[in-house]
């Protein structure tokens, strides 16, 4: 698994300690991950097994104990302003109207009122929100709650979009939905976001979305293989291959 | 899993069962898809009744089929998704009757007290409180209502 540093996004050997009551303890270990630009990447692995923490330090929330990040073929330090996060849990401030909630990300970064509000009207459109500005989160079923958080994401205008079990909240149908429109967005040329890292436990969803598959193995964990996806979207999971893929990733996860 | 059971249907949800649908070549048996997907009966058929209201699935006997309307808004982007759901509510009586309301009102806007006593007198056998959140709730989706949730106000969206 020494392959060429890709010039987009690049973990060599990174790892993450965290201490606990005094004992500290390796979460990942010698991880290597390679991302190109225009790419859907999944990233499954068993339940704690570091997951959240890599997208945490993908985005430069946290450092790596050792080993290094580099974007756009450089190391990385602190926050890459270049991506932006999707929730499990919506993030969402229930005393913000949708509108303002959309907003938040923009109003931080400090950006003019009238672009914001030309932008935050764009992406509320895009993503189908239209019609829920004046609600607030209460209001909202959960597939509207995450449609939000997806707006308010794709509002910064990232070049990676990075989610963490964006569809687990959402009942089974709404998350069907859900995937489909992601992806609908994904593939929409008047997005500026191209490139998508997805962590999921749900391994059908990992193969109906992303080009690529990476399996993680259990704590202190690291990469195990790289699948790729190579059907046709939109996939079937009655397709041989489908369930082919699925049977392998399943046996390297449990 | 994410808050109360809703009274109503959400829209993504009977997007969902048409995906499911297609993926099983248009058509399945009620129960079996109740079973494939973790449904209890009454759930499902919530969700069926609520897709069999818009047109988009039909239910003879005891199996469940796509129609062309159900095959045709899966084909369709986010937002003509939205506008194809408009169309279908202004073909059911409580969407068109409260719309006729509310236009005839000056601000064309009503709230939901006065709003829910018309629907209880012009539709008996509706629960008023279940229709009054599927107006707002689809009628937010189909960008038809709007809903001020502080003046407890249903209005006409003019998209403004
Ligand atoms: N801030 C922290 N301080 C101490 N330990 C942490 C911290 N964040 C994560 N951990 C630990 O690191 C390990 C990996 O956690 P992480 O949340 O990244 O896993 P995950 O794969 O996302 O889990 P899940 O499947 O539950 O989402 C866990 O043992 C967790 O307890
Ligand atoms: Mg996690």
């Amino acid at each position: 698994m020494t392959s060429r540093r890709s010039d987009f996004l690049s973990l060599r050997n990174v790892a993450r300690d965290f201490t606990r009551e005094t004992r500290s303890y390796r979460a990942i270990d010698n991880l290597s991950l390679d991302v190109e630009e225009g790419e859907f990447v999944a990233i499954v692995g068993p339940s704690g097994c570091g997951k959240s923490t890599l997208l945490r330090i993908l985005q430069g929330l946290i450092p790596p104990t050792s080993g290094e990040v580099f974007y756009k073929d450089r190391p990385q330090d602190g926050v890459n302003s270049d991506m932006a996060m999707v929730f499990q849990g919506f993030a969402l401030l229930p005393w913000l109207s949708v509108r303002d909630n959309v907003a938040l990300g923009l109003v931080a970064r400090g950006r003019k009122p009238s672009e914001i509000d030309r932008t935050v009207s764009f992406y509320i459109d895009k993503v189908g929100l239209e019609g829920y500005e004046e609600a607030y989160p209460r209001e909202l079923s959960g597939g509207m709650k995450q449609r939000v958080g997806l707006a308010r994401a794709l509002a910064i205008e990232p070049r990676i979009l990075l989610m963490d079990e964006p569809f687990s909240n959402l009942d089974a149908l709404t998350s069907v939905t859900l995937r489909d429109e992601v992806l609908m967005l994904w593939q929409d040329p008047e997005m500026p976001v191209r490139t998508i890292i997805m962590v999921t436990h749900i391994i059908e969803e990992a193969i109906q979305m992303a080009d690529r598959v990476v399996v993680l193995s259990r704590r202190p964990t690291h990469v195990v293989r790289e699948i790729a996806v190579d059907l046709p979207r939109p996939r079937s999971r009655k397709h041989p291959e489908f369930e082919r893929l699925s049977d392998e990733i399943f046996s390297l996860i449990s | 899993m994410e808050g109360e059971p809703e009274p109503y249907t959400g829209i993504s949800r009977i997007i969902g069962l048409l995906k499911i649908l297609k993926e099983k070549g248009g058509a399945s048996d009620l129960y079996q898809l109740g079973v494939d997907l973790h449904l209890e009966l009454g759930e499902e058929l919530q969700i069926v009744k609520a897709a069999e209201s818009l047109g988009f699935v039909i239910t003879p006997e005891s199996d469940i089929a796509l129609t062309p309307l159900g095959e045709e808004i899966l084909e369709k982007d986010i937002n003509g998704r939205k506008k194809l759901i408009r169309e279908r509510l202004l073909t059911l009586p409580l969407f068109s009757r409260v719309f006729e309301w509310l236009e005839a009102e000056e601000e064309e806007s009503l709230s939901m007290e006065p709003l829910k006593r018309k629907i209880g007198e012009a539709f008996p056998n509706e629960d008023v409180d279940t229709a009054f959140s599927m107006l707002v709730n689809w009628g937010r989706y189909a960008e038809l209502f709007g809903y001020n949730a502080a003046r407890e106000e249903l209005y006409v969206d003019r998209g403004v």
